[in-house]
């Protein structure tokens, strides 16, 4: 589902502060629509510092527009969350291969790997699974349907989002047929990993590597492959088959 | 006033003086949706070995005010993948194509000089004595002349192309690593890789990136690259030498050729920007001509005493 790559200075059409820490930014693009899980490398008229543009995962996409949810608190994302309407921001995507269009899809997220599930689901359904620290992390973002666990238990079960797709599985009865797509925090990708491993299922996780240029010049996104050597974050996902990826 | 950008680089026309810098724009075409690289003066791939080098395990970058360090470990397909692979694309851009390049002893450094130098494709070469990212090679090279000058006259011995050598910062005196390069029979030189630095996460108490340290890039090196250029120039008039270090506006190129770079290289500017080169073109020449300068050739070193 590899799109068009392009670079283009785009103007912000609409910024939401869904939280202290929760940015969403509309921008107006001309580029090719994004897939999910699919990315753009976004960077304001801030000067040399900090120098690299950030990558962020598409919340949603559109002819025209493409929609970023975010999580701020670094150096690069707080400063593209002071971004408000009309204001340039450089955006080079859509970048990377995106999820896979599968039959059955359950989306695993865990905490702000959130939005190209959320993406995802949109475009294509699928069951989702939200496990997120404390209720106040939704952010309103919950939606009708979703199954959602929280660390403390002051929303849905108390548990993880792996917790979730556990006890979905106990329920499911044989031949299992779901693909699990994921995108959270590394060990919780590695726990359900191994969950799917153990029934026999396909289950693809998103990685979020550093990246300089996120366009497959520098290759500083290196991960370390099961297979050994590397692959690269950016050109070669950044979804990856579970199997192929040290987690 | 019309600006003529054309420059000639021993011997080699460029019909501007603007490059990329190795290890910044790919092995082939990957910059190629972003921007028509044939308004390039010429392109340079990023190091090219005989044999593959899988690189640095994770972190590999990590961002200092202004700059960038990296410690990719030179990863690269070798030789052979690079040909069959990413060279075709090259060869039909139509701008001169300089293959960087290295080993890991001076043996296989002559032999990735002799097998590149086989392709029709490739315009010159420039040798990598400089990286400071791996334990086995590049630092040896390019911090000893001793060292330098036998392994550029090897290397000078296995070409007919044109030879640049890219000389590393982190030396007490670049002129003495320049005169070895130039000695051993460089064609041009290439001033500078990165400053070697190091970063360090307070929370897990790690240098930074993975090996422990980095090559240094971006804006926050352009004045010492600068003075570098400024050096050799000074000490070599006669040595073509290309310009490379912090460079993200026109107004920098010139002051690269000014310090004495017949041409210059854009590189973490492209990671920040992939169209960046367009830009800094644009900007270079209305530069000039708003400067009154028709010839850019004609400022080269004119920032020295002396100079007209």
């Amino acid at each position: 589902m590899e799109t068009e790559k392009s670079y283009e200075l785009c103007r912000v059409r609409e910024r939401r502060v869904l939280s202290p820490v929760l940015i969403s930014l509309t921008v107006e693009t001309t580029a090719p629509v994004a897939a999910p899980g699919q990315f753009a490398m976004l960077r304001g008229p801030w000067g040399d510092a900090p120098l690299l543009p950030r990558a962020i995962s598409y919340h949603d996409a559109g002819p025209g527009w493409a929609r970023f949810l975010f999580r701020t608190g670094g150096p690069g994302t707080d400063r593209l969350g002071r971004l408000v309407e009309g204001d340039p921001v450089a955006v080079a995507g859509p970048l990377g291969n995106g999820f896979p269009v599968v039959q059955e899809p359950w989306l695993v997220a865990g905490g702000i790997g959130l939005p190209p599930l959320a993406f995802y689901r949109r475009r294509f359904g699928g069951r989702l699974f939200w496990g997120v620290p404390t209720r106040e992390a939704t952010a309103g973002l919950a939606e009708e349907g979703w199954a959602l666990a929280s660390d403390d238990g002051t929303l849905g079960v108390r548990g993880t989002a792996v917790d979730l797709v556990a006890a979905a599985l106990q329920k499911v009865e044989a031949p299992l047929s779901p693909t699990v797509l994921s995108c959270g925090p590394y060990p919780m990708m590695a726990a359900l990993a191994r969950l799917c491993a153990a029934h026999e299922i396909p289950c693809f996780v998103s990685l979020e590597g550093k990246m300089a240029c996120g366009v497959g010049v520098c290759c500083g996104c290196a991960h370390p492959a099961k297979a050994g050597g590397y692959v690269h974050v950016c050109e070669e996902g950044p979804v990856f088959s579970a199997h192929e990826v040290v987690l | 006033m019309t600006v003529d950008t054309s420059v000639t680089l021993a011997g080699v026309p460029l019909k501007n003086p603007l490059m990329t810098a190795s290890g910044t724009s790919g092995h082939g075409l990957e910059l190629s949706p972003f921007f028509d690289l044939s308004i390039l003066g010429a392109f340079v791939t990023k190091g090219v070995s005989m044999a593959p080098r899988a690189g640095n395990p994770p972190p590999r970058l990590q961002e200092t005010p202004a700059g960038l360090l990296n410690a990719i470990g030179l990863e690269n397909p070798g030789v052979a993948a690079f040909v069959a692979r990413a060279l075709p694309g090259l060869a039909t851009l139509g701008i001169p194509v300089v293959v960087n390049c290295f080993g890991e002893d001076p043996e296989k450094t002559v032999a990735a000089v002799e097998a590149l130098s086989a392709q029709a494709a490739v315009t010159a070469l420039e040798l990598n004595v400089s990286c400071p990212n791996v334990k086995a090679g590049g630092i040896a090279f390019g911090t000893d002349p001793a060292v330098l000058r036998p392994l550029v006259a090897a290397c000078r011995q296995a070409t007919r192309l044109p030879l640049w050598v890219k000389l590393s910062p982190n030396v007490t005196s670049i002129v003495t690593m320049a005169d070895a390069a130039l000695q051993g029979g460089a064609d041009a030189l290439t001033c500078v890789n990165t400053l070697l630095g190091c970063d360090i996460d307070v929370r897990r108490r790690r240098f930074l990136p993975s090996p422990g340290r980095g090559g240094l890039s971006g804006p926050a090196t352009l004045p010492v690259a600068l003075l570098k250029v400024a050096e050799v120039h000074r000490a070599f008039p006669q040595a073509p030498i290309i310009g490379v270090g912090g460079i993200r506006r026109g107004e920098d190129v010139l002051k690269y050729l000014l310090a004495g770079a017949t041409a210059v290289q854009i590189g973490t500017a492209i990671l920040v920007e992939p169209t960046a080169p367009v830009r800094i073109l644009n900007e270079f020449t209305e530069l000039c001509e708003g400067l009154g300068i028709s010839r850019p050739a004609d400022v080269i070193g004119a920032a020295h005493p002396g100079q007209p």
